[in-house]
């Protein structure tokens, strides 16, 4: 597997991180439709067509005349502006990590979904607590899975077997990065099955 | 998995986000602090007299028109076509051969990537933990790799199902003569939400 160590290496980091596809698409397809009304506007003006909502030169005189105008508006629209810009800056330079997880091995590049992993540790948690699968609800995040447990009323729930039993899933699963197990009982809103 | 250009969608990206910032702070600027305003109040009109007055220095000849209508047209289309290329660009990647051998002296073999594709289907479909599964052969700097992408039922170990992909991946690379890299994916979702859950093992 050395000889393909880059190869894999490069899945890995791509099968992780998003793309940004979306977001360029977005942005490319934005302005796709606002230089096509620019064109219809000149075409418009060239073929001595009234124009559909204001020819260029009215649009060039709206800008010139930009101090002219009541200064809340502008300053709102500039604020909204900056602030698009801002986070399309942001968005673009983080590293944009989806909710999956490598797993460990030898022989290919593996990546499993968050969602499967919590529907794995909540089948066990909840085999574990002894409850209704229905009654377990797992979140799994980049470095952490937050197992809740809410137990019939009555019911008692042996917390050190419920986070044992999630800890040997979470070994035996193999994860990088690693994942460290936090179980809570629920036993607040225990009115129901 | 795909060669999408992830540089380019954040550097366009990036440009855009910068000239949005930087025209929204402009704006800002000129309504709010006394001198931007009045240099900006200055400088404008004579800015777009000196653009009119270029229209108007370059007429199409018979026509009362400028050239400069032409030129932003045409610019504006070119600006369009490789925003569409740049679009379309987006995914891509898949590769039709697996692999082709040395060439000796009787001729040489080519493997269809629906070889190894239908193989691992047929192969996978036979495990019960796997709602569904789909094999496609990308291409990743010239090498072709096989991509298996699962559809997990709810409760199964993730491990497990990688060995078994493994197991399954082992058993082509030997009826093949090869070893293909392979990247495999699990993944939940919709099928899985609303397909029977697996048994505890």
């Amino acid at each position: 597997m050395s000889e393909n160590a880059a190869l894999y290496r490069r899945i890995k980091r791509r099968e992780t991180h998003s793309s940004r596809s979306v977001l360029a698409i977005t942005i490319a397809v934005i302005v796709i439709l606002a230089s096509a009304y620019a064109i219809t506007e000149m075409v418009l003006h060239l073929a001595g067509q009234p124009a559909l909502v204001s020819d260029m030169l009215g649009v060039a005189q709206a800008i010139a005349g930009l101090a002219d105008y009541t200064a809340g508006i502008v300053i709102a629209v500039g604020i909204v502006t900056a602030l698009i810009g801002l986070v399309i800056m942001i968005v673009s330079l983080t590293a944009g990590r989806r909710a999956r997880h490598l797993v460990e091995t030898e022989k290919t590049s593996a990546v499993v979904d968050n969602a499967v992993i919590a529907s794995g540790l909540a089948r066990h948690a909840a085999f574990a607590g002894n409850i209704s699968p229905d009654n377990v609800t797992v979140s799994v995040s980049h470095r952490s899975a937050v197992v809740t447990l809410t137990p019939a009323i009555g019911a008692a729930i042996d917390i050190n077997t419920v986070t044992a039993a999630v800890q040997e899933q979470l070994d035996s699963y193999a994860l990088i990065p690693k994942v460290r197990p936090r179980v809570v009982i629920d036993e607040q809103r225990n009115g129901g099955s | 998995m795909n060669n999408t250009n992830r540089f380019l969608n954040r550097t366009f990206s990036f440009i855009v986000g910068l000239i949005l910032a930087a025209v929204g702070v402009g704006v800002i600027l000129v309504v709010t602090i006394p001198q931007v305003r009045d240099a900006y109040k200055n400088t404008a009109p004579t800015v777009l007299d000196n653009v009119t007055s270029w229209f108007v220095a370059a007429p199409i000849p018979g026509l009362q028109h400028s050239w400069w209508f032409i030129a932003l047209i045409a610019a504006l289309v070119l600006l369009i076509i490789l925003l569409m290329v740049f679009v379309f660009r987006q995914g891509h990647g898949h590769t039709g051969t697996l692999f082709t051998n040395t060439p000796t002296g009787q001729g040489h073999i080519t493997v269809d990537s629906k070889v190894a594709e239908q193989l691992m289907q047929s192969a996978l479909n036979e495990h019960t933990e796997l709602v569904s599964s789909r094999v496609s052969i990308y291409e990743v700097n010239g090498t072709p790799v096989l991509k298996i992408s699962t559809t997990a039922r709810r409760g199964v170990s993730p491990k497990q199902i990688v060995e078994d992909v493994e197991d399954t991946l082992a058993s082509l690379n030997v009826l093949l003569g090869r070893d293909v890299p392979a990247a495999v994916q699990i993944g939940g979702g919709f099928r899985a939400a609303t397909s029977k859950p697996a048994r505890l093992r």
